[in-house]
């Protein structure tokens, strides 16, 4: 919901979707291929800049999206940086009886990669997905041949997941209003009532919202006009630019 | 005689509970209708077998003279316009403009056209500026605007409103209540369920009557509130200013012949002019 939100605003999203997702995922290809540190540094410092800068996501916004899957890289990075062996491995190790765990030079640069291709691959999704909204995406997935009958699911879905959250907001509230959350037996009763009254009104409501399609002609088919954003030369040029740039430093970069 | 819409000895239930009792009701170009009633009374109802939504179980529904048979049940969806009084059930597309285009698109327009109609629409309810936005980021007032251009954008010729003020803030009615206006003076014929007696009492030519899925009163808007009984049994509201000129009446005050004002200006004016010889500035 958060990202979706500031995904509307931002200042990237007038730009072609479907240009802005092939970037994102050229990107995404190149720093997994290349695998060197200073390439993911320069992808996730231009993705980063990019995404606050043009798209003017807020800081405290952009930080926060970052940091949850930063702890879970940086867990498995120290996985991968430690090495376990039967005897004494590299300059840093401690004994644990019968098995020494240590790190090598080898072992700490593999995990440095690993953490930094991981972060520069969000960096560039995050341009895509904090510029892009949910339905102009699942419009270029219907230009790359998915079946309608996925992108129609999307569409319905990223429509009605506002309503249906809407709505268990306020069942919350009315309940917290009598003081249905406090104490764990209560909460676990009052959470039960409200998904029941939640699964209720969902089919009561799906006729009515059925009734509407009809009402306009629903035959079976959900179409809508969806115009793209254009493609600017300039922005071809500059996404060119930035792919020499990528290509120099994968030639130099360690 | 060729009326715009009829209906005749209309029935229609949900799974044996009868909803709409044997309605009969014709209505020509360029009314301006007001339907009112308690809750369950079957305005809704009716109103979703006139777009065709539903098909009657008996009865028959004529537009501009063509008998509306299961097959050919698309025309009243492209003639009979359809505002839901919710927006939010009614809007399904992830932006405005998309929305927009649902109806359109449906009735098998080319690209174009789809395109001229969807910027028209968008224009005529100010929503300029709001086409790239997501519905839940919409106020309810908007949302409201949005759901009356996705009809307008079909070109019907008779549009439906199920309570339009419902759930809106003073100046969204008030705006609503003017679009409403403005589609009355360029001819469309308009239909609307309300429970606001003052609103129907000033803004509708007619009103009919709904109770326990019977037509129970058909007539201008004086006639029906004079009837005690009808405004006993549809569980009604007398409207105030009329409420006013008859206790004006009984003191004397104002002439009892028959003419009572539709607005407060009016009513104003008729009293300067008894009691100052001249006419109000208000």
């Amino acid at each position: 919901m958060l990202i979706d939100y500031y995904a509307q605003l931002s200042g990237l999203r007038k730009y072609n979707a479907g240009a802005k997702a092939a970037f994102a995922f050229l990107n995404l290809c190149i720093v997994i291929a290349v695998n060197k540190i200073t390439l993911s540094l320069f992808v996730m410092a231009f993705m980063s800049l990019a995404t606050l800068l043009k798209g003017k996501t807020p800081l405290k916004v952009y930080a926060k999206l970052m940091s949850i899957p930063l702890a879970f890289i940086v867990l498995s990075s120290v996985m991968i940086g430690i090495e376990f062996s039967s005897h004494p491995l590299g300059k840093y190790f401690i004994s644990l009886h019968f098995i020494y765990a240590g790190i090598t030079q080898n072992s700490a640069l593999t995990a440095a990669r690993v953490f930094f291709k991981a972060m520069a691959g969000i960096s560039s999704l995050y341009l895509l997905s904090l510029s892009t909204p949910i339905n102009e995406i699942v419009t270029v997935l219907e230009k790359l041949r998915l079946p309608k009958i996925f992108t129609e699911l999307m569409h319905l879905i990223y429509r009605y997941i506002f309503i249906l959250f809407d709505t268990v907001f306020r069942m919350q509230t009315s309940a917290k209003a009598r003081l249905g959350f406090c104490g764990f037996k209560t909460s676990c009763k009052s959470f039960a009532m409200v998904a029941g009254s939640l699964f209720i009104s969902a089919l009561k409501k799906s006729q009515a919202y059925y009734d509407a399609l009809l009402s306009r002609g629903y035959d079976g088919r959900l179409e809508f006009l969806s115009e793209e954003y254009p493609l600017k030369a300039s922005h071809i040029l500059s996404a060119a630019i930035y792919y020499v740039v990528l290509f120099l430093i994968a030639k130099v970069g360690v | 005689m060729s009326y715009k819409l009829e209906i005749k000895n209309l029935s229609f239930a949900y799974e044996n509970k009868n909803v709409l009792r044997n309605i009969s009701l014709c209505v020509e170009y360029g009314e301006k209708i007001a339907v009112m009633g308690a809750n369950g009374a079957g305005k809704s109802t009716l109103f979703l077998n006139l777009n065709g939504v539903l098909t009657p179980d008996e009865g028959e529904i004529y537009i501009d003279g063509i008998k509306i048979l299961k097959t050919n049940r698309k025309i009243l969806n492209k003639k009979v316009g359809f505002v839901f009084q919710e927006a939010d059930s009614q809007i399904i597309a992830s932006n405005v403009r998309s929305e927009i285009s649902f109806g359109p698109i449906n009735m098998g327009l080319d690209r174009r056209e789809v395109i001229k109609r969807v910027d028209e629409a968008i224009g005529y309810m100010s929503l300029t500026g709001f086409e790239d936005r997501a519905p839940q980021y919409l106020s309810g007032g908007e949302k409201k605007r949005v759901s009356i251009a996705d009809i307008l954008a079909m070109r019907p010729e008779v549009l439906l409103f199920d309570e339009p003020m419902t759930a809106l803030d003073p100046v969204g009615a008030k705006d609503t209540e003017e679009i409403l206006d403005k589609l009355c003076a360029e001819g469309k014929t308009l239909i609307v369920s309300t429970h606001d007696s003052d609103f129907a009492y000033r803004f509708a030519k007619r009103i009919i009557v709904m109770s326990e899925g019977e037509i129970i009163a058909d007539g201008t808007p004086y006639e029906i509130f004079s009837q005690p009984d009808v405004i006993n049994k549809a569980h009604i509201k007398k409207p105030a200013l009329m409420r006013m000129w008859e206790g004006l009446i009984a003191l004397g005050i104002a002439d009892n012949n028959g003419k009572y004002p539709v607005i407060e200006a009016e009513a104003l004016e008729i009293l300067a002019l008894k009691y100052k010889g001249k006419e109000s500035s208000k």
